[in-house]
């Protein structure tokens, strides 16, 4: 799970600035439909779930819903030596944690809303040392466990037995069944699970600012530039190929 | 300003009620001066002037019979935040939409706006509290002027009252192109007799004979009483007065919610609970909404059409939907309310909550897919049926006889060999019965239901139109509710501010 800030709230400023003072911090909606299918998964197959995140001290609030959502176990890795993580770094961490657990299945959203980078599902897949199954849209559960792969031009159906991270895109949008009254009274009974990196016994060099491997130094609008075409003649594309390579410098 | 010639299909020639009017011209302007010099030529040539802000009024009040259109639409600025001694205030133009103000407040985006007050937009924003406009007028995309010219309310009207106990000040344009500020406290009738200096224009006439109704929700007319303020005559008149180009609302601090719909075996048990959950001290909710087995049905149905929707469990259900604080006091709430469900017949785990923006929206979603399937509906039907419209009740009656006109929804409209659904704000006793019409003859059949309905509600003691004004469609009613003395006196009262009555002519009187 991943919190970010919700970004239908979010306004651009006069001046291209992105307003994200007082911005509320939702569940990501990508996270919500990897969290809906394992929460299917236990209403149809007795699965049991637990959802993790590393995030700041407040996505407690969203690990509580977790466990109203109905998981078994929510799990918040949280320390101020994990702020600043990279892909890579927040992935080390949730593959450090995971390494210590029997899991069949990591769900995940396909990216997340914020940064769109889409690279914690196949970084926590090299980590885990296991297959990944990317852009899936749904999972049928009737004879084993096969899933939809949608992507830009196809769509594949895949069996995918056990030990696997599995992606989600937003398709159809969300539709997980709300939690009941009695769900969030029975949630209150149980705990979010702290964890920091000593717990999960992660050298510092390894996780946040200091373990990650790109940064971002800044954030612009890339504008479109129109060129005019160039038209080669002749009937041989190799040839064509090469003078529209050595036009551009290659 | 931008002036055309509409074509028959014109957008601006309709609102949500869906009735289709004519003009001659459609004029847009871009400011109040613009405004102020259009006015002022009609009046001159007593030409008849209808004023539409973003036509989702529901009664016909922006749909204009002749004359000239005017939109509002380019008047759509925030323009400030004040405060006295009530609190902050929200200073806009007509076109603001309720859902801009709500975004704005809740954001606390002030940078591009102005003090109304000394330093008011910045302790606005470093206060520590969170505040919103409380008025949820179910149609967030309406304009601020069109929910004050109709005293707009909706589910939160439970706990807050409606738009007009949230209205500090308006200014008002009148049809000779000045204006003048109207606000509360400041301009008092004695007794029935109003004689006012505002702005250094006198304002003098009788307020009309009969007692507004306060008993219930009730948007039915100019709010007539003894000592009335005239900021209060002039929220909820249609716009026959002047034209509202800024308007002052009212904040309030806001606190975290848990939204809650819970699934009811039949009407009668969520009837029951809503009944019992009403005056409770211990659940106290916020606000109280009803959905019949039929409405319930229907959202399933609006399912496969829009995935995002949530689907409702299978099997004929009704629900009920109300929000709680979500405070200290929230599991011995819980507790009550599981008692009071099950003493209903329910089953507290046959339910839905949700406190989170998003898990809220997609409750309010349900909420909203019942109107919104009724009104994909109809639009589909105008295309065979141009003359067909939405026929939709919005009656309140007192509390203790709202299952006698719950009853009464049934008979009549049965009686008539009508479909219907009923849902809606029961915490008010004011359900709305959506007729499913099939044909030119249903739509006969239900403007007869809906006379005697309408005829029924005045008689328990209620109104016919509890919160979507009575524009041109619920004319009929002011004069089963007032006689022809009250209709005469909004008449005379009309004459004081608008002699050519030129302004939305045919909204509440001939």
């Amino acid at each position: 799970m991943k919190e970010v800030p919700d970004i239908d709230l979010v306004t651009i400023s006069d001046e291209g600035r992105l307003e994200r003072e007082n911005v509320p911090s939702v569940a990501d909606p990508f996270c919500m439909m990897a969290l809906g299918h394992a929460i299917r998964m236990k209403k149809d197959m007795g699965a049991h779930v637990t959802a993790v995140t590393m995030g700041p001290p407040h996505a407690e609030g969203m690990m509580r819903r977790c466990l109203e959502y109905g998981t078994d176990e929510a799990i918040l890795l949280t320390d101020r030596a994990f702020a600043g993580a990279d892909t890579l770094a927040t992935a080390r961490a949730l593959g450090c944690f995971l390494k210590g657990q029997n899991y069949d299945y990591v769900f995940c959203g396909v990216q997340a809303t914020d940064g769109d980078t889409g690279q914690v599902p196949p970084e926590l897949s090299s980590i885990l040392g296991i297959p990944i199954y990317s852009y899936v849209s749904d999972i049928d559960l009737t004879d084993g466990v096969r899933m939809t792969q949608m992507y830009e031009d196809e769509c594949l159906v895949i069996d995918a037995p056990p030990k696997a991270v599995v992606s989600f895109i937003r398709y159809p949008e969300t539709n997980i069944p709300l939690p009941s009254m009695t769900d969030f009274i029975d949630a209150r009974k149980k705990d979010v699970t702290v964890m920091n990196a000593w717990m999960l016994g992660m050298p510092l060099n390894m996780i946040g600012s200091k373990g990650s491997r790109t940064r971002v130094t800044g954030i612009a609008t890339v504008l479109k530039r129109k060129k005019e075409p160039v038209f080669i003649e002749g009937n041989d594309v190799n040839l064509a190929a090469k003078e529209i390579l050595k036009e551009v410098g290659i | 300003m931008i002036e055309f010639t509409p074509n028959s299909d014109s957008p601006y020639l309709i609102d949500e009620c869906k009735i289709r009017g004519n003009a001659d011209r459609v004029a847009i302007p871009e400011n109040e001066d613009e405004l102020s010099a259009l006015l002022l030529e009609c009046n001159d040539r007593s030409i008849p002037v209808t004023i539409s802000g973003l036509r989702t009024g529901l009664c016909g009040g922006s749909v204009p019979y002749g004359g000239t259109l005017v939109s509002l639409e380019k008047l759509n600025s925030v323009i400030g935040i004040g405060e006295d001694d009530r609190g902050f205030y929200v200073r806009t133009q007509p076109c603001v939409t309720v859902d801009e103000i709500v975004r704005m407040v809740r954001l606390k985006h002030v940078s591009s706006i102005s003090d109304i007050t000394d330093d008011a937009c910045a302790r606005f924003r470093s206060d520590d509290r969170m505040f919103f406009y409380p008025v949820d007028p179910t149609e967030m995309h309406g304009s601020i002027g069109g929910n004050i010219s109709t005293n707009a309310s909706g589910p939160r009207t439970f706990r807050y009252g409606p738009t007009r106990d949230w209205v500090r000040s308006v200014r008002l344009m009148l049809p000779d192109g000045r204006t003048v500020r109207i606000t509360r406290g400041e301009n008092i009738a004695k007794g029935r007799h109003m004689d006012a200096n505002v702005d250094g224009i006198h304002l003098e006439f009788d307020v009309p004979g009969y007692d507004f109704n306060t008993d219930v929700k009730n948007a039915a007319g100019i709010y007539a009483r003894n000592d009335v303020d005239l900021l209060d005559l002039i929220i909820g008149s249609d716009g026959i007065f002047g034209v509202i180009v800024e308007a002052d609302v009212y904040l309030t601090e806001w606190h975290p919610l848990i939204s809650n719909i819970i699934f009811m075996p039949d009407d009668d048990s969520a009837l029951g609970l809503i009944d019992d959950l009403r005056h409770d001290d211990v659940v106290d909710p916020e606000f109280l909404e009803y959905f019949d087995c039929g409405s319930v049905d229907l959202v399933r149905r609006s399912c496969s059409v829009d995935p995002t929707i949530l689907r409702p469990p299978e099997g004929r259900r009704s629900a009920v939907f109300l929000d709680l604080p979500m405070d200290g006091s929230v599991e011995s709430r819980y507790e009550r309310l599981f008692e009071l469900v099950r003493r209903n017949g329910g089953d507290p785990s046959d339910s839905w909550t949700g406190y989170g923006d998003k898990d809220r929206e997609r409750m309010f979603r349900f909420r909203h897919s019942v109107p919104k399937s009724i009104f994909n509906y109809v639009a589909s039907l105008k295309k065979d049926m141009p003359a067909i419209n939405k026929m939709g009740t919005d009656m309140s009656v007192p509390e203790e006889r709202n299952r006698e006109m719950m009853a009464e929804y049934g008979r009549v409209l049965e009686s008539y060999g009508l479909e219907y659904v009923i849902f809606g704000h029961l915490g008010n006793c004011h359900p709305h019965a959506e007729i499913i019409l099939k044909d030119m003859e249903d739509l006969r059949k239900a403007k007869e239901a809906y006379a005697v309905l309408a005829r029924r509600a005045f008689e328990l003691g209620g109104s016919p139109s509890a919160e979507h004004g009575i524009g041109k469609l619920k004319r009929d009613y002011i004069m089963m509710m007032y006689g022809a003395e009250g209709t005469e006196g909004i008449r005379r009262m009309k004459m004081a501010f608008d002699p050519n009555m030129i302004l939305n002519r045919g909204n509440i009187i001939e």
